[in-house]
């Protein structure tokens, strides 16, 4: 019994952290239309710039990583990406591609390829049934699902949140109906941005901070995306769920090389069944159905 | 004058498609734009409204000019589009497509689009993507009087609706532009159903201006039916 529980446990940890970084690659595929082949390594800048700032307080030093991914992501979509919108999507990918590299190879230079580490905040273990949890792991995956119902209710149920669905649908009409693409564009990707580097912020203490470590999330975070509805935001949330479900599942009983190949070779095979992605909505599902 | 073209050339990066464009349209007025297809009609609407490319001329409102390739600007001045392909913002529902005209408003609507289009508010909640042709051209055309326009531009009212939806709202589009003195350019296939709407008329071909005036003169005109024929 315990062994299942700590495994639900490492289940909603891991499930918390890839929710927020498919949540953010969703909103950036939804909107710009752009796969971002960098979010990876913005979860890197995000370990890196807590990394940078240990010595300030956590709260602190997390703060001031959001700031700073709110920024780079202004910096990248301004600087670069707005450049490359309507050349196509080859061109996107590139660029992206190319940012990637550049925020690797800048992390490698300044602070070398050497792993790194820093102290979680919250030390001590939480009893949950007969397991003892870190307390830091549970404290964090509250605090994602929190924000992450938050950001959802943004999306769904505010002015703010239908301006952006509307220019995820249409953005030429979203135009005409007064949405400005640009400043909607250099918002979302600012705010998607700075998403992945909190993520990357809030793993920091439970990793070991190195320039590649962000790629791991990146094939499962892509998966629960392209398993979603295209432009859907909640879908990725649940998508990254589904994924991290059945590796957990796999990873129970198969070694983790065996579990990772037969969960990427899963995925591959539902988006050839199902390429226009699952709809986890219950309405559209059955309209699809009649 | 609320709305004034001189001399436009528009069309889309090095394609010029229409040239020498000039009309005027005040408070109340209707112009219908008719033409065989391929003549630019829709070029010229997404020319007027900032979404093609203006090579020449100006267009502006209420005496200002307003900047080519920009459709925000006519929207703050009250102006809105109805594209050929409706438009709607189909993963929002019917009453969050309506809500969001609401919130870009230029004025409150005096038009009650509910009592207009009472098929609507029984499918408020549906993704206006799963809605018919007729029920998203509905919307379409509702969703533009929400934002409580001055002048309405439709490109296609009736392409690909059955003849009782395109009478309800041809009927709809007479009785608030009479009432509201909503201005309207209005392109259609169907040149009798536009000069039924319409006050005025506009036939392009090849890009440009080949005949224009009141409905009633041109429509009884045989040389002017011929420019239409396909």
């Amino acid at each position: 019994m315990s062994a299942w529980l700590q495994i639900f446990l490492d289940f909603v940890w891991t499930s918390a952290g890839l929710a927020l970084v498919a949540f953010s690659l969703g909103l950036i595929l939804g909107e710009l239309k752009i796969v971002n082949i960098a979010q990876g390594d913005l979860m890197m800048v995000g370990a890196y710039s807590m990394y940078a700032m240990r010595t300030l307080p956590f709260l602190v030093a997390l703060v001031l990583t959001f700031v700073v991914g709110l920024l780079l992501g202004f910096v990248l979509e301004r600087g670069a990406l707005r450049w490359v919108y309507d050349k196509g999507f080859m061109a996107t990918l590139l660029a992206t591609w190319g940012v990637g590299i550049v925020l690797e190879q800048g992390a490698a230079t300044i602070f070398t390829v050497s792993q790194k580490g820093i102290d979680s905040p919250i030390k001590g273990l939480i009893e949950i049934g007969d397991v003892a949890y870190p307390a830091y792991r549970v404290v964090v995956a509250a605090g994602i699902i929190v924000m992450l119902a938050g950001l959802l209710l943004l999306v769904y149920r505010t002015s703010l949140g239908l301006r952006l669905r509307a220019s995820i649908d249409n953005v030429e009409m979203a135009a005409v109906l007064g949405i400005s693409p640009q400043r909607t564009f250099a918002m979302v990707f600012a705010v998607a941005t700075a998403l992945a580097v909190l993520a990357g912020a809030l793993i920091a203490p439970t990793i070991a901070i190195n320039p590649t470590l962000g790629l791991s999330f990146l094939a499962p975070a892509f998966f629960a995306v392209l398993i979603s509805k295209p432009g859907s935001l909640g879908g990725p949330v649940l998508g990254a769920v589904a994924v991290e479900f059945t590796f957990t599942l796999l990873q129970a009983y198969l070694n983790i090389t065996v579990a990772e190949s037969i969960l990427f070779g899963l995925l591959a095979l539902l988006i050839v069944v199902k390429p226009q992605g699952i709809s986890w909505s219950w309405t559209t599902a059955r309209e699809e159905a009649s | 004058m609320l709305f004034a073209v001189r001399d436009i050339a528009g069309g889309y990066g090095a394609i010029h498609i229409v040239k020498n464009i000039s009309f005027d349209l005040d408070a109340g007025e209707t112009l219908a734009v008719l033409g065989r297809n391929g003549m630019g009609k829709t070029t010229l609407l997404r020319t007027l409204v900032g979404l093609a490319d203006r090579f020449a001329g100006e267009v502006k409102v209420d005496g200002e000019p307003l900047p080519a390739r920009n459709p925000r600007p006519f929207a703050r001045l009250g102006i809105t589009y109805v594209p050929d392909d409706r438009g709607v913002f189909p993963r929002l529902t019917v009453a969050e497509n309506i809500r969001l005209a609401r919130l870009s408003a230029y004025a409150q609507t005096e038009v009650d689009v509910d009592a207009l289009f009472p098929e609507l508010k029984w499918r408020a909640r549906q993704p206006a993507g799963t809605l018919s042709g007729g029920q998203q051209q509905q919307l379409a055309i509702a969703r533009a009087l929400a934002t409580g326009p001055r002048l309405l531009i439709v490109d296609e009212l009736s392409q690909g609706l059955q003849p009782s939806i395109v009478e309800a709202l041809a009927e709809a589009l007479i009785a608030v532009t009479r009432h509201n003195r909503l201005a309207l350019i209005l392109v259609d296939q169907n040149p009798k159903l536009a000069m039924r709407i319409c006050d005025r008329v506009m036939v392009m071909q090849r890009g440009e201006v080949v005949a224009a005036g009141p409905s009633a003169t041109l429509g009884a005109d045989e040389r002017f039916l011929d420019l239409l024929i396909v």
